[in-house]
């Protein structure tokens, strides 16, 4: 599981650099996930725009990754292709997540600290 | 855990179909790995036979959740489980079989989909059940048969169909 993490001070940004998160590999995403964001700022951004492929699993595992934060945390997205943008829409689990265009938008004004 | 493989799609010998109409028949073995491989064996036949991008996304969508169900519960615990697809891509539209000697649906129905809530409490928020209602708002005819000990499922799925 390809996940890269940049610290921005303020937020995290995890790119993840996986064509897919289908239910091979839902496991390992969310722990994944959960092992990069442990005890880190507020805000987490999950990157996704190498991901061409999410299926329901990828999705409950977004979900969980996301769960597993905590209540005073939040998981944005950024970078949707349009098939994973479909998923998100077609569950409304679009009106969950803060979704950016991109990583840019994500993190305006924050410069990488590390 | 056993070697798994997909067998190779090959195209129908006794009829061979028109170019518009590429037919794939394949045989996969109940595991998550080896439904990754023959997603992608289908996506490059569609690549070849010119399938509209857009339908083959979602033809790839559907196909994921239908064999990850059986997958998962059909054929849950068991090694020697195997698939059957069958796909047709004709002008602006997919139609499949799937047939798996799996256990039956329960209640010898498909699952009703219903979409999950969604709150705004997160903790709440569903980690399962869109797969079903994800099969049911992208495929039209969608239709389910238990025969000789095998389900049957079979479905379409339309080119430019945009859910509301």
């Amino acid at each position: 599981m390809q996940l890269l993490k940049q610290d921005y001070g303020t937020a995290i940004l995890i790119k993840v650099e996986e064509p897919r998160i289908d239910a091979a590999v839902a496991i390992q995403f969310k722990e994944g996930i959960r092992e990069l964001a442990e005890d880190g700022p507020s805000r987490v951004v999950l990157e996704m725009s190498s991901v061409n492929f999410l299926d329901s699993s990828g999705l409950g595992a977004v979900v969980a990754a996301m769960k597993q934060l905590g209540a005073d945390r939040t998981l944005e997205l950024a970078g949707l292709t349009p098939m994973v943008e479909k998923v998100f829409r077609l569950t409304r689990m679009d009106t969950v997540y803060t979704i950016h265009e991109n990583e840019g938008a994500a993190l305006d004004g924050l410069v990488h600290a590390s | 855990m056993k070697a798994r493989r997909s067998t190779a799609l090959s195209m129908p010998r006794d009829k061979p179909p028109a170019m518009d109409e590429p037919l794939i028949r394949v045989e996969v073995d109940a595991c998550a790995i080896a439904v990754r491989g023959v997603l992608a064996d289908i996506r490059s036949q569609w690549r070849v036979g010119a399938v509209d991008p857009d339908l083959c996304r979602t033809g790839e969508l559907v196909l994921a959740e239908v064999l990850n169900n059986v997958v998962e519960h059909a054929q849950a615990g068991r090694m020697d489980g195997v698939i059957r697809l069958q796909i047709a891509a004709g002008p602006g539209q997919l139609t499949c079989l799937v047939q798996d000697d799996g256990c039956p649906m329960p209640e010898g129905k498909l699952p009703a989909g219903r979409m999950a809530r969604i709150g705004k409490d997160i903790d709440s928020l569903p980690e399962g059940g869109f797969g079903w209602n994800m099969i049911r708002t992208l495929t039209r005819d969608l239709e389910y048969r238990r025969i000789d000990n095998w389900n049957h499922l079979s479905f379409a799925i339309d080119k430019g169909f945009v859910p509301q």
